[in-house]
């Protein structure tokens, strides 16, 4: 339980840090240097979410914890060409001048969605399906987090997308920036819910046993 | 002159009725000084800027002008001039009141006492008074008549213009409240046949749990109508279809992957979908704000006429290919198979000889040739095709087969036009999109997946929406191909140029509907036919049922959906150059789908009547045979 409050508050305080040091020893903002506040982001959430999930892995007796670090790592590029592709499809810029804000947009998005999974998952398919397509019955708790908190930042993306055909002439409704906020707001959300869930998966759980 | 479009609020939104979006700037410079101006407080209609415009410049003030002139901006003048002026205004406005009111000339003798009168009354003696004043004032010329002479103007002036603007702004309730109510009842009824038809069709498992895909089909309805509020979204209504049709279609990914049955063939046929829909998205910037920024076509465009024709020829041949490899997925008899492809050989031919060289007779010959062998097939497959499918043994399966090739038919003639009739640039996404139709429609025959028919049928509809958009077509009139209606037509006729545009514009919708015949499948229909008896009544059902009342039903909600979102805009800035232009498209989708869903029926009716003449044929022979034997 603990251990969960821990994650949790870790996986989002490391967001909020991530923005204070983009702010104040970068003096980043997200408005105005988009692709390098983006970086800072990535990297610092991408070392909590890896060092914190990996701690998770699925049969701990049979895979060192180096070795779900080393999965994280090679997760986070998978990714987001995966996330990436998802963007373009759904009508994300196509260019030189975007290439850069996607790249790192991507990243961070694969730190939030594919990342805990690869640490936690590795390469196995039918956890991969359980989680994201529901094939079967979600029962662990760290399945239930990683579901969540991945569902919550795509979601948050995709209606972060909608107000950028407005023509309000924001800085904001430029790509991604919009679509950073909702995805990070979505994610927020989303850990927000999957600690409410695991609290009250516990204590079912102890009424059962009890 | 300097004005401003509109104003905005703290927000930045622009274009409602509050007072700070429709408040804006005008200020006039001249040489002269204004005299007795004062600084603040010069508060003017926007209808009073056409007449101050045509004076200053000297021209006729336009006929339909209801403003009045802003007495301020010349105040350089003498007084005489001034009065000129007012004349002017006051004489054009009494005409435009001559015309809405229907009784004669002004006769002075009425003209006595001055309460008590309405209508064209009131207005007549107001211009004569003030006509009388200034003949008065012109013929002695006393400087302190002037003030009376223009009193009387303007006292005419600001009837005039509060009565004409009130009329201009006046709408028959009566006739938009019965014209939305039978578009609201068209609408409930043709979702209650819609719920009705899906109970008939799923009367077993009617508790089941809703998809994904299945809620998400209404959302896209929902968030549209939404969207449709801001006319920014309107403008760039392209992005909304491309974002909700591609998110539907990974929605479908996702239950690809799901599916333990799915294979391979289903999730390319989806990414071929969503793939060759983003080429389309970035063929076309469109949309009214970033219409400037670089797309395939301006880039084909710069990059010369070379690249465009190769470009044209390689989807010819991609449209051809796909046209056949469909053909040949369906099994026919070899000769059946032979017979469509010759029919097909003469018009191909010369399409790619005129991406070669272009000929008006040719075009012609084109023209007939693809119509009658469109009609040739329609007329002879049910005939020729025989009763029973040879692969699958179903009886009665040639019905499912003529159903099938029909549609092909449809669909291939059509892209064939559209590569005629579109403009070089624009047969690339005609091909793109055939690929889109022939990859769903592959992706939804797998029956394992389990997709309800009416989110097949939804998908298709709104693949063909997105395609509208990625042909080149915006919410604005300017977009519309207007040269393109003239190909190949040697005497000029309104009637064929407007049936040549519609064509042109509404080629995405149409195919998408087309196709629907070739997105029934046999397995279907094999319930309802066994060797002895043929049940035409719900094979026409399965057929038609979704593929026409499922279009018909988003239509008429949008239809209705923006009819109201119109009448609830009708003080918005931008009604008359985004909402109005919007309506006009709304309407002729509905046309379009009215006319699809005709020709569906049409066929299917024609194939079943046909079929059951050839079943009683067959039945009276082999009866007559029997006492022989």
């Amino acid at each position: 339980m603990t251990k969960m409050l821990f994650l949790h508050i870790s996986c989002g305080l490391g967001l909020v840090s991530a923005f204070w040091v983009a702010h104040n020893f970068y003096s980043l903002t997200l408005l105005q240097n988009p692709a390098k506040t983006l970086r800072t982001l990535w990297a610092v959430e991408a070392s909590v979410v890896i060092l914190l999930y990996s701690l998770f892995r699925r049969n701990p007796d049979q895979c060192s914890y180096l070795r779900a670090v080393l999965r994280g790592l090679l997760g986070l590029p998978t990714g987001a060409v995966v996330n990436a592709l998802g963007a373009i499809v759904l009508g994300a810029p196509v260019g030189i001048q975007h290439f850069e804000k996607t790249i790192h947009w991507s990243l961070l998005m694969s730190v939030l969605t594919f990342v805990p999974a690869a640490c936690v998952f590795g390469s196995c398919w039918s956890d991969w399906l359980r989680v994201f397509a529901h094939t079967e019955a979600i029962a662990a708790c760290i399945d239930w987090i990683i579901c969540i908190g991945a569902h919550g930042a795509v979601i948050g993306a995709w209606f972060g997308a909608w107000p950028m055909p407005l023509d309000w002439e924001r800085p904001w409704q430029e790509w991604p920036i919009c679509v950073t906020c909702g995805a990070i707001i979505g994610y927020l959300v989303g850990l927000i819910i999957s600690f409410g869930f695991v609290v009250f998966h516990n204590q079912k759980q102890r009424v059962k046993g009890d | 002159m300097i004005v401003s479009d509109h104003g905005m609020t703290e927000s930045g939104n622009h274009g409602g009725s509050s007072y700070e979006e429709t408040d804006s700037l005008a200020l006039f410079v001249g040489a002269e000084k204004f005299s007795y101006a004062p600084e603040t407080n010069n508060k003017a209609h926007q209808v009073d800027i056409a007449v101050t415009l045509a004076l200053l410049f000297g021209v006729p003030i336009p006929r339909n002008n209801v403003g009045t002139v802003m007495a301020e901006v010349f105040s350089f003048l003498e007084d005489e001039q001034k009065l000129r002026i007012l004349q002017m205004n006051s004489w054009q406005l009494m005409r435009l009141l001559q015309t809405h009111l229907t009784e004669s000339g002004c006769g002075k003798s009425s003209c006595v006492s001055g309460s008590g009168k309405t209508g064209a009354e009131r207005f007549c003696c107001l211009y004569l008074d003030a006509t009388a004043l200034h003949e008065n004032y012109s013929r002695s010329g006393y400087a302190n008549d002037y003030r009376t002479v223009a009193l009387a103007y303007h006292n005419f002036l600001r009837t005039a213009t509060e009565w004409l603007s009130s009329r201009a702004t006046d709408k028959p309730i009566g006739l938009l409240a019965s014209g939305i109510a039978a578009m609201l009842l068209s609408c409930l009824g043709l979702m209650s046949l819609l719920l009705l038809f899906n109970q008939d069709t799923h009367f077993k498992n009617s508790m089941q749990k809703w998809h994904l895909d299945e809620i998400f089909i209404p959302a896209v309805i929902f968030i549209l109508i939404i969207s449709m509020g801001s006319s920014s979204m309107v403008e760039e209504e392209q992005y909304i279809w491309h974002f909700m049709t591609s998110s539907l279609y990974l929605i479908l990914l996702r239950r690809a992957i799901q599916s333990k049955a799915s294979h391979y063939h289903q999730i390319y046929s989806v990414i071929t979908v969503l793939l060759c829909g983003r080429v389309l998205r970035g063929w076309h910037q469109g949309g009214v704000n970033w219409s400037y920024l670089p797309d395939i076509s301006k880039f084909l465009e710069q990059s010369g006429t070379l690249h465009i024709k190769s470009l044209q020829l390689l989807s010819t041949i991609l449209v051809i290919s796909t046209c056949l490899l469909v053909l040949l997925a369906l099994k026919l008899r070899k000769r059946v198979a032979i017979i469509f492809v010759l029919v097909y050989i003469f018009p191909v031919l010369l399409i790619l000889k005129q991406i070669f060289q272009y000929q008006d007779s040719i075009i012609q010959i084109i023209y007939a040739v693809l119509g009658i062998s469109t009609v040739g097939i329609f007329v002879a497959t049910p005939w020729l095709m025989p009763l029973q499918n040879l692969q699958t043994r179903f009886p009665f399966g040639g019905i499912g087969d003529s159903v099938f090739v029909i549609g092909w038919c449809y669909v291939f003639s059509w892209c064939l036009l559209q590569l005629i009739l579109q403009q070089p640039v624009n047969s690339m996404p005609t091909s793109l999109l055939l690929m889109q139709i022939v990859a769903s429609i592959r992706f939804f025959s797998d029956r394992d997946l389990h997709v309800k028919q009416w989110v097949k049928v939804a998908a298709l509809y709104y693949v063909g929406m997105a395609g509208h958009f990625g042909l080149g077509n915006t919410n604005t009139l300017a977009t519309i191909d207007v040269a393109g209606a003239f190909v190949g037509i040697s005497s000029h006729s309104t009637i064929i140029s407007g049936i040549l545009m519609f064509i042109i514009t509404y080629a995405s919708p149409m195919l998408v509907l087309l196709s629907m015949l070739m997105n029934v499948f046999n397995k279907d229909l094999s319930a309802f036919a066994n060797v002895q008896n043929i049940d035409f009544g719900h094979i026409l059902k399965m057929i038609l049922g979704y593929n026409c009342l499922v279009p018909l039903g988003l239509n008429s909600i949008l239809l209705l959906s923006y009819t109201i979102v119109l009448l609830l805009m009708q003080n918005h800035l931008f009604v008359w150059s985004v909402f109005s232009p919007k309506y006009l498209y709304v309407c002729a989708t509905t046309a379009c789908v009215y006319i699809g869903v005709s020709i569906l029926s049409l066929t299917t009716a024609y194939i079943c009547m046909v079929f059951g003449i050839r079943v009683t044929l067959k039945r009276n022979r082999s009866t007559e045979r029997l006492p022989c034997q």
